[in-house]
């Protein structure tokens, strides 16, 4: 490792830039065809240029209202940083000192990264299933419904602040 | 007496993120566990003791004896989709990571470049995997560019809605999970390591071979894992990539979900549990998750 550049230094480097390539080059192709004319499609070549989708989106010429979901996803998206921020601070401090099922914690944290989402969706899906069964059968309805939502987005987003904490 | 009054603050700290992971990681799993041993009909689920989810999942599986039942062949789909995004992951990941722990010398380049790769990340996974239908298409910019440049006469189908597009998003989603914590454990390596095996006449292969890989290798293990059960449980790129035509291990859950065959689903979740948690404890004999991270 001289001071001059080895040969397989530009060779890594040309492997490098195309991966940085590979990553972009579909995200670049979609921003170009955002401005594709009225007739075209997701399709190159484009049949014109113009800004007309983007006055439909914001037409609301979709199905959903889109001001809507973007405040919708803006407020989930506050509160789950918001929470995970807090409790990942506060466990992360913990585990600085020492705790009665702190390695159990840390295993359960590791385990929860890398479970299919799948499982924990569906197994969060059936927790508030039965929890609304048990609770239509005890005569108070509809307040529990739809709220599956936002422990799942915390269950993924918890482990990874946690770890900056440590 | 202090340690003990420490040591209960530290518990009182920990407490809100135990109770998430209580409520929202291991009941879950629990509900899965005991659902999957229910009865179901066509519309609910039954709480009294059946092992229906199962049989029915592994339905025809002794009559179709030698040949293979749609769950098996599921199954081996998923893990022949998985072994390949794996070995493309690795292989593209540990160069990459390669490249910026060793050729890169300052640290503020490593900072920028590592920084370009995770900008990509920014946006949703279903955006990104979008964004390879107008490339992959009948008459995407590749079969265009293919035709222009006179190498094909007819546009190739098999580009886009095939194992090929599922495995090219893959890969283009996760390799850079692949990345960061090979990277990890080669930034730890000690220079001096390789200058030793320069000084002493090795080739650069040979440094790779000997010193670099063997050290790197909590890092590939940790990757691997993650590329792995993501992999496993995905239904969203295959299905997507797939056309929607290509069944896998996340897809038949997600199947049996819409069919409300909860127990089904849940079957079908342990099985993949099962089947997940053997590949990690095969690959974690190989290293201590601990002690890296």
């Amino acid at each position: 490792m001289g001071d001059k550049r080895s040969r397989s230094f530009y060779v890594l480097a040309a492997f490098f830039a195309a991966y940085v390539l590979f990553l972009y080059g579909p995200m670049i192709a979609i921003y170009i065809l955002s401005f594709q004319g009225p007739d075209g499609g997701l399709t190159f070549p484009m049949n014109g240029v113009s800004l007309v989708w983007f006055s439909k989106v914001f037409a609301g010429a979709g199905i959903v209202d889109i001001g809507a979901a973007f405040k919708r996803s803006l407020k989930l998206g506050l509160v789950v940083m918001v929470l995970t921020v807090v409790l990942s601070v506060s466990a992360g401090m913990a585990f600085r000192k020492s705790f009665r099922g702190a390695t159990f914690l840390f295993y359960v944290a590791i385990a929860s990264l890398i479970m299919p989402s799948i499982i924990t969706s569906l197994g969060i899906a059936l927790e508030f299933r039965l929890l609304d069964d048990f609770i239509i059968k005890s005569g108070a309805e509809g307040w529990t419904t739809a709220m599956g939502f936002l422990p799942q987005a915390l269950v993924r987003t918890l482990p990874g602040p946690c770890r900056l904490a440590f | 007496m202090l340690q003990d009054r420490k040591s209960f603050a530290a518990w009182l700290q920990a407490a809100p993120m135990m109770l998430i992971f209580a409520l929202f990681f291991i009941l879950p799993l629990v509900f899965v566990t005991i659902v999957s041993a229910w009865d179901y009909n066509e519309y609910e689920m039954l709480p009294a003791f059946s092992l229906r989810g199962y049989t029915d999942t592994f339905e025809g599986c002794i009559a179709e004896l030698p040949g293979l039942c749609t769950i098996l062949k599921t199954y081996l789909k998923t893990l022949k989709l998985c072994l390949l995004t794996w070995v493309l992951t690795l292989l593209i990941g540990f160069t990459v990571a390669y490249f910026l722990a060793f050729h890169v010398r300052s640290k503020t380049w490593q900072i920028v470049l590592s920084l370009l790769c995770t900008i990509p990340f920014w946006t949703s996974n279903v955006i990104r995997m979008i964004a390879w239908i107008p490339l992959l298409g009948r008459n995407g910019l590749v079969n265009k560019g293919l035709q222009g440049a006179g190498l094909i006469q007819q546009p190739v189908e098999w580009l886009l809605f095939s194992e090929f597009s599922v495995v090219l998003a893959l890969v283009h989603l996760f390799t850079f999970f692949m990345v960061v914590p090979i990277f990890n454990s080669m930034i730890r390596i000690d220079k001096r390591l390789i200058e030793a095996a320069y000084d002493a006449g090795a080739t650069g292969w040979q440094t790779l071979v000997n010193i670099v890989i063997p050290l790197a290798k909590p890092g590939i293990v940790i990757g691997s894992i993650f590329v792995i059960t993501i992999v496993m449980g995905d239904f969203v790129t295959i299905g997507v990539m797939g056309g929607q035509q290509i069944a896998s291990a996340g897809k038949i859950i997600e199947a049996r979900l819409n069919a409300l065959q909860f127990p089904a689903a849940a079957a079908n979740a342990v099985i993949l549990l099962g089947i997940t948690i053997m590949i990690i404890s095969a690959l974690t004999r190989i290293v201590d998750i601990r002690k890296e991270l």
